[in-house]
């Protein structure tokens, strides 16, 4: 007889302590000084999957729980620019996806008028895949107001960064993952790291169910099914 | 993902569904603040199939966090409205649906709409004249605004400053209007940004205010508007602007204006408005010079509580050169560096925390892009840059093209001769000197100079 397990996993939100530093400490560090209350803005760049969404949301996160304002928006969602409305001037502001607005006139504008919007404190938190530089902005005064605080690479993970980081999250929610295991996971499941993550919850209650550590054979057989 | 609520939920058949959302979104504003309303809630939008409700939210983490905080809340109003009939299931996922809207969709905007933040007119009071740092590019536009700030209405009316992007335009006007107010406390001074007095008056126009509108900028003691070169190509706007301008001149209160570029360079800009920027005096910014660089490093890290050593300050001056924005960005680099690692700030961790900046501007200036662009300029051709050719009109370009190379590419003087036909390195010494001489003495060449320099580097 199988056991139905009570939901009871523990959600793993992004955070700034489950963030997988790695090459990406200095990024992780300034993003967590700036939620804390330091000026801003702040820039990170890098590719797809380095944790910059993750970091952004950490921020935002952070600074609701302590009951203070913020707002996120990301570039491929233009609409939302309204969702910053009602914030005070000092509220921390995410923008995720910049590349997205970059070469847009309209788009360019809104975030030209955000820095405005938001002095002297300038909380503004960007991610985009490029640095100001290299992103197709068509407006100079946009692109050097980008460029007016920390500019930071963020590095994506190697598949052994991807090891540690899926052995260090299962350990968040009390699994005991073998890098091996991971390796493993990593071969079959999703490369991307924020899905690998996800696989974690379903393997989280699958092995409640069946009351099993995370053996490679049973991580074989959950794959199968 | 998904998240099913396991309570059933029943539906009133009496009920159509999206009154149900709306009744649950009027109870959710009335229970959280604007702020989160705006930021958690509206951002929702909602899609029925049977009694399915859909919450798309538009990114993972609003998705999050509602999953988190608001779905408790949602689950009890969704079974509150629709009267225990039925039962139904809440889901929110990411994504946009094309049917029923959350709330009402706010339309893509120009500007985040803006309520309850910085009002319309409030001074920075950072940009003072002490934080401001004087050097020869800026000191004629400095004096001016500092005598604005003393003797508002005066002689300098209006006063238009001119200059390209992040040279501190913004600062000094503001500064002025800072020395006005700490002068005469009750003064009624308004800094504006041209696009968003161009939103008010469309909004006000919209809203039938646009008397209130009038009243409030033509009541003011000083209007300090900033990037006057949006105003091109919008004639309501320039109109309404004139008519401004005019009442304040009039009443000897003071406009100070900022634009990329001298005002007969306006097009799109009627020209009565054009002569009427002209008026009072006129004054540039050029990009700040070398020393300049290192002093606003210096005192910059000095107001971060941090001693920048000269020869750091130095290295990066030497490398940001466009202006003073992006300097302020790598200094916020360093740091960030130096605070993350606990290191004393010195050329080591300089060179390491800028070197993504450093090698993206290495890669744009190449000796290439130098003759390229040099070639360009002077209407010859790059071969020429590299032919035997002794000819006047080719000469100059060429030893131009040499001291920029010299100045902007770590190659060495053998290196760079190679490039221009093979030349020996004393060819590029005596271009360099020859070009250091005419800087000096020919205000053609050094203005040549000085516009090749910007464009290699901005």
């Amino acid at each position: 007889m199988r056991q139905l397990p009570l939901d009871l996993s523990l959600k793993d939100p992004p955070t700034f302590s489950n963030f997988w530093r790695g090459p990406n400490g200095e990024s992780w560090a300034a993003a967590r000084r700036l939620a804390e209350g330091g000026a801003g803005p702040l820039y990170l760049w890098g590719p797809d999957q380095c944790g910059k969404t993750h970091l952004l949301a950490a921020a935002a996160r952070l600074v609701a729980e302590g009951g203070g304002s913020c707002g996120y928006v990301s570039g491929e969602e233009p609409a939302l620019w309204g969702s910053l409305a009602g914030l005070p001037a000092d509220a921390l502001v995410c923008v995720d996806r910049c590349e997205c607005i970059a070469g847009n006139p309209d788009q360019e504008r809104a975030l030209f008028v955000l820095f405005e919007t938001f002095v002297p404190h300038r909380r503004l938190l960007f991610a985009a895949s490029g640095n100001p530089s290299t992103l197709p902005i068509v407006r100079e005064d946009l692109r050097t107001r980008l460029a007016s605080g920390p500019v930071i690479h963020m590095a994506a993970p190697t598949h052994e960064d991807l090891v540690s980081i899926l052995v260090e999250r299962a350990g968040h929610r009390g699994l005991e993952l073998t890098p091996e295991g991971a390796r493993y996971l990593l071969s079959r499941g999703p490369r991307e790291p924020r899905l690998v993550i996800e696989e974690l919850a379903g393997l989280d209650r699958a092995a409640l169910a069946g009351r099993r550590r995370l053996t490679l054979p049973f991580l074989r057989a959950w794959f199968k099914q | 993902m998904t998240l099913d609520l396991r309570s059933p939920i029943k539906i009133c058949a009496t009920v159509s569904q999206p009154v149900i959302w709306k009744k649950c979104l009027d109870r959710l504003e009335e229970e959280l603040s604007a702020q989160q309303f705006n930021t958690w809630i509206r951002p929702l939008q909602a899609e029925w199939n049977k009694n399915h409700l859909r919450l798309y939210a538009p990114n993972r983490f609003v998705m999050d966090w509602v999953k988190d905080r608001f779905m408790e809340r949602i689950n009890e109003l969704t079974e509150q409205y629709q009267g225990g009939l039925g039962p139904v299931t809440v889901t929110v996922l990411i994504g946009t649906h094309n049917g029923t809207a959350a709330t009402e969709q706010v339309k893509i905007s120009a500007q985040p709409v803006r309520r309850n933040q910085t009002p319309v007119g409030r001074l920075n009071p950072q940009f003072t004249f002490d934080t401001h740092v004087e050097g020869k590019s800026n000191q004629l536009a400095r004096a001016a605004a500092r005598q604005v700030g003393e003797n508002p209405g005066g002689a300098y009316n209006p006063l238009f400053i001119y200059g390209g992007v992040g040279l501190g335009k913004t600062h000094l006007m503001q500064a002025a209007g800072n020395l006005l107010i700490s002068h005469k406390p009750e003064a009624r001074v308004s800094y504006v940004h041209s696009e968003r007095f161009v939103q008010d008056m469309v909004k006000a126009l919209q809203h039938n205010a646009i008397n209130e509108f009038k009243k409030h900028y033509r009541s003011l003691d000083a209007l300090l508007i900033d990037d006057i070169q949006f105003f091109a190509g919008k004639e309501r706007s320039q109109e309404e602007f004139f008519h401004t301008f005019n009442a304040l001149l009039e009443g000897q209160r003071q406009v100070i204006i900022t634009a990329d570029r001298f005002p007969k360079e306006f097009v799109g800009v009627e020209e009565r408005l054009v002569s009427r920027f002209g008026s009072g005096l006129t004054v540039s910014i050029e990009p700040p010079e070398l020393e300049t660089r290192v002093a606003i490093l210096i005192k910059k890290a000095e107001q971060e509580g941090v001693a920048l050593p000269d020869d750091v300050a130095f290295f990066v001056a030497k490398r940001v050169r466009s202006n003073v924005r992006e300097l302020e960005g790598a200094l916020r680099r360093l740091l960030a560096s130096a605070n993350f690692t606990g290191r004393p700030i010195d050329m080591t961790l300089a060179t390491e925390s800028l070197k993504d900046l450093l090698a993206f501007q290495e890669r744009l200036v190449t000796i290439s892009n130098i003759q390229k662009l040099v070639a360009e300029y002077y209407k010859i051709r790059v071969g020429d840059l590299s032919s035997k050719s002794r000819s006047r009109q080719v000469t100059r370009p060429r030893q131009l093209a040499m001291a920029l190379a010299k100045e902007l590419t770590h190659h060495s003087l053998p290196e760079i001769g190679k490039e221009f036909g093979g030349r020996d390195h004393s060819t590029v010494i005596h271009a360099c000197r020859k070009v250091e001489e005419l800087l000096k003495e020919d205000p053609r060449i050094s203005e040549d100079y000085g516009n090749l320099m910007r464009i290699l580097t901005t």
